[in-house]
């Protein structure tokens, strides 16, 4: 999407030309695609009143289409293989305005939702302008926010509820890095003043034990900061694991159409686990180590500063090598997180539809799928090791020449007599502790963007738009009489391919509405946006008289209750699943519920009675117990709108009839919208409404619609069709 | 919609429910003058409340009512449902655990409870050790026998450290 400032200099020139003034071009869209089906630019501009379509030719400027705007009465985005076209109506005949390649979807389908705003019958104000301009700057911010401090400032964030304890277990790590530098010095003194000849046997023992000491002293300090550190960095990680279970629970659905849940799954387990890495083995060590360095840095300049001036030569080396690499893995890690991901995601399916793997005795090739998969992440890790395994013995070949270095000048200087023997002793000593440290710090290369990129993953989730539940200004609408009013509605997962349209329907307090149409029509769709799981692309829900994108999402959808198709039990007890959506329901209530559900009598029966475990989607029970279940759920909520979605399978006589009763006595004074299969309870319903291709075309009580011989007559004729050859074969 | 069954009454009456009992055989439960015979007595919630919500099913297993608490029946009829409720419900209570080792891929429990000492024996102990409600724990075993620990916290330090390794 282009502003005016962005066009090229000579095509505003050009634009000017035109009937047209520059300052008022509305948007701009480029495409990749040139009217002949090469690749070049072409330009859609919206100026005033006006649609053009313009490309280059021989360093001109050409207009292929120049529309008023008033002619054009729709816009739409016509899908083809490689590429997509532009078309607009005009005149009753579609015209092709252009072509773009797939790059400028999105770009094309906010143009035409903006331009159907402009030609629609409410022509909006130029309100949208700013909002191009704040989307743009979105993204530029997001493609900044991969900078690694970033994700270093928001990790901060995390430890600082708990400052304090971090202080602590600073001072000590810190008290444990003085301690390090003693053992050496006392090396020195050994060397020196006890081990020389004649020697001074007097001092050996108590030089002996201070070592001992300084080392239990050591020991001590390294368990205690060890535990500490620890363990704010598992309660730092668990602060992470909340912040990101929150988020995801409130995220849109939206978000769980283009993203897997298993790859949400791998971010959860794996992602956070990284930011516990960080807090328990990165940041503790990367603190004492650079103690370290400071220290031994110091000390070794403190004794001979020409010696420690050499040890600095193989650094630089050192640090420069680390970065490039560090540069060079990330893009590895970066893959081999993609593969991972992909990896959980189809173990997830896999183990989801294993049902339908074994009726298919397609073991064998789910086996061999997953294989492929993990070898993926098994080459994606081989090259991530591949490099790392090399580059680490050459910075530790790096590293050596330091001693050796040192050997040879060190080694002179004890000769002329200028420095003690035991002084290059305990240089020795601490160089050991020096580039110690320096080689952590640098292998620091190899895990340090592993760990950025999954933390990074991790706050891109934290970070994404969760579901406003109380906005600004939302009306709080705690009691709903259930009147529930469509007005042309018209909704699209992508705005240029509307799934429902035009809908317009009232439904009374209390009426059930059979919800009636092949699949695919939009019946689901429907059922959506009334719980605003999406909001309308066009025209208005309203409750009560309210719209319900002004309503109180938390009133909104706790007063619409929904029995699904597939009943879903978490895991936990009956009486859990049965109370969920009231948590503070007494048992009295509980069982009230169940029994109304037809559920009371199975449920006592069962072994641990209410208390029974009921395991992922509640396996343990049948069908008809899990639907009745959700329908005890559905009674105890009490809600004031029903949502209910039949069962497609039919189950026994008995059981059915129990659910009938169950589902009879739910709907009692409810507004119901029924998602309809079969014939009973499109008999009952109050009102039907036929859905086709989006589209509402026949509205009306069972025998209106069965006298009118539509398309309703048809679907009924086709379901007995079914079904009396079903009883056939039966 | 129409409705063939009336909704059953939700609770019993406790002021007009009666059991008697003769031993060795099942209850007989008068409630409003009707009598059952060989009446089956069951916990809505076994595992959460073991003295209230207690259902009633006549010789057929079918469904006759319920009633909230026991201590709200006459003394006598009081004892035969505890009577009842400790026919049907077996479940021993760990006092003490010995020992806990493994052994291929099952793992045992060397425990002492209030009906005796045994060991418990299972196979993975995700699907067999289950924490129910905080320090509450229930054990099955191989062939799905109960235990039961009512509350990790008056085991010995011994026992609770052992316990709280696995669960």
């Amino acid at each position: 999407m282009l502003l005016a400032s962005d066009l090229p200099e000579t095509l505003r020139h050009a634009i000017t030309a035109l009937p047209v003034r520059d300052g008022a071009i509305r948007f701009a869209c480029r495409s990749d695609l040139a009217p002949d089906g090469r690749l070049g630019d072409t330009y859609l501009i919206v100026a005033e009143s006006r649609l053009l379509v313009v490309s280059q030719a021989g360093g001109r400027w050409v207009t292929h289409h120049d529309l008023a705007l008033a002619d054009i009465s729709t816009v739409t985005i016509d899908p083809l293989v490689g590429s997509s076209a532009l078309m607009a109506t005009v005149a009753g005949r579609p015209r092709r305005l252009l072509r773009f390649t797939y790059a400028g979807s999105k770009d094309f389908s906010r143009a035409v939702e903006l331009l159907q705003g402009l030609i629609g019958r409410d022509a909006r104000p130029d309100a949208w302008l700013p909002s191009i301009r704040t989307e743009q700057a979105q993204e530029t911010e997001r493609a900044a926010r991969t900078v690694h401090f970033r994700t270093l400032r928001r990790l901060w964030m995390f430890c600082v509820p708990h400052w304090h304890k971090l202080v602590v277990a600073l001072l000590i790590t810190s008290a444990g890095s003085l301690l390090d530098l003693l053992p050496p010095y006392l090396t020195k003194v050994l060397v020196d003043d006890v081990l020389k000849i004649p020697a001074r046997f007097g001092l050996l023992m108590p030089l002996v034990l201070a070592l001992a000491a300084a080392r239990i002293g050591n020991t001590v300090i390294s368990i205690v900061s060890g535990r500490l550190t620890s363990a704010l960095g598992d309660l730092f990680a668990y602060d992470a694991r909340t912040a990101l279970l929150r988020v995801l629970q409130r995220l849109q659905l939206r978000y769980f159409d283009t993203h897997q849940t298993g790859g949400v799954v791998a971010r959860v387990s794996r992602d956070a686990r990284s930011i516990h890495h960080f807090w328990i083995d990165f940041a503790p060590q990367c603190l004492q180590q650079s103690l370290l360095v400071l220290g031994m840095g110091g000390v070794l300049f403190a004794m001979n500063w020409r010696l420690a001036a050499l040890v600095l030569i193989p650094i630089p080396l050192i640090v420069i090598a680390s970065v490039k690499i560090e540069s060079h893995l990330a893009w590895y890690y970066g893959k081999s997180w993609d593969k991972w991901a992909l990896f959980y995601a189809r173990v997830t399916d896999a183990l989801s539809g294993i049902k339908v793997v074994k009726i298919f005795a397609q073991e064998d090739r789910q086996t061999a799928q997953l294989q492929e998969d993990s070898y993926k992440v098994y080459e994606a890790e081989r090259h991530i090791h591949a490099r790392s395994r090399t580059v680490r013995p050459i910075l530790a070949f790096i590293v050596a020449t330091g001693g050796l270095l040192i050997w040879w000048s060190g080694g002179q200087q004890v000769q002329d007599g200028t420095m003690t023997l035991g002084t290059l002793m305990a240089f020795f000593g601490y160089l050991g502790m020096f580039y110690g440290p320096v080689q952590y710090l640098t292998s620091m290369a190899d895990w340090v963007p592993e760990m950025m990129t999954a933390i990074s993953r991790t706050f891109e989730v934290i970070d994404s738009t969760p579901e406003v539940y109380d906005p600004p200004g939302a009306v709080p609408m705690p009691h709903l009489t259930g009147r529930v009013e469509f007005r042309d509605v018209t909704f699209g997962y992508e705005a240029h391919r509307p799934v429902l349209q035009t809908l317009t329907l009232a439904v009374e307090p209390g009426e059930t509405i059979g919800l009636v149409g092949h699949s695919g029509a939009g019946k689901s769709t429907l059922i959506k946006l009334l719980c605003r799981f999406y909001d309308v692309t066009d025209g208005q829900i309203l409750i009560d008289g309210v719209d319900i994108r002004r309503m109180r999402l938390v009133d909104l959808r706790s007063q619409i209750g929904y029995v699904e198709q597939d009943p879903f039990l978490f895991a936990g007890t009956v009486a859990e699943n049965i109370a969920f959506g009231k948590p503070d329901a007494t048992r009295e209530e509980l069982i009230e519920a169940a029994i109304v559900a037809n559920a009371h009598e199975f449920i006592v029966k069962l072994t641990d009675g209410y208390d029974t475990l009921v395991g992922e989607r509640g396996g343990r029970l049948s069908g008809g117990e899990r639907q009745r279940i959700v329908i005890a759920r559905a009674i105890l909520h009490n809600p004031r709108i029903l949502i209910l979605d039949e069962p497609t399978s039919s189950l026994d006589l008995e059981t059915e009839k129990k659910i009938q009763e169950a589902l009879g006595r739910l709907m009692e004074g409810r507004t119901t919208f029924a998602i309809a299969h079969r014939l009973s309870t499109l008999r009952d319903a109050d009102r039907l409404i036929v859905l086709e291709r989006g589209r509402p075309v026949e509205l009306g009580t069972h025998e209106e619609l069965l006298e009118r011989r539509g398309v309703y007559y048809r679907l009924v004729q086709l379901h007995r069709d079914v079904s009396s050859v079903v009883a056939v074969e039966g | 919609m129409q409705l063939d069954d009336p909704l059953p009454s939700s609770f019993l009456d406790p002021a007009r429910v009666r059991l008697t009992r003769v031993p060795d055989v099942p209850p007989v439960l008068t409630v409003d003058g009707q009598t059952y015979e060989d009446v089956r007595v069951r916990l809505a919630f076994p595992l959460s409340d073991e003295r209230k919500y207690v259902a009633f099913f006549d010789a057929d297993d079918a469904y006759i009512g319920m009633i909230i608490d026991v201590t709200a029946l006459d003394a006598q009829s009081q004892q035969v449902v505890d009577d009842e409720l400790r026919w049907r419900y077996f479940t021993p209570r760990i006092v003490r655990i010995n020992r806990m080792w493994s052994k291929s891929d099952r793992s045992y429990l060397d425990v002492e409870t209030d009906r005796g000492a045994t060991t418990i024996a299972f196979k993975g102990i995700r699907d067999h050790i289950a924490e129910i409600a905080p320090g509450r724990i229930v054990i099955t075993d191989d062939h799905g026998n109960r235990y039961e620990i009512r509350d990790v916290h008056h085991l010995d330090r011994r026992s609770r450290r052992l316990i709280r390794a696995v669960v």
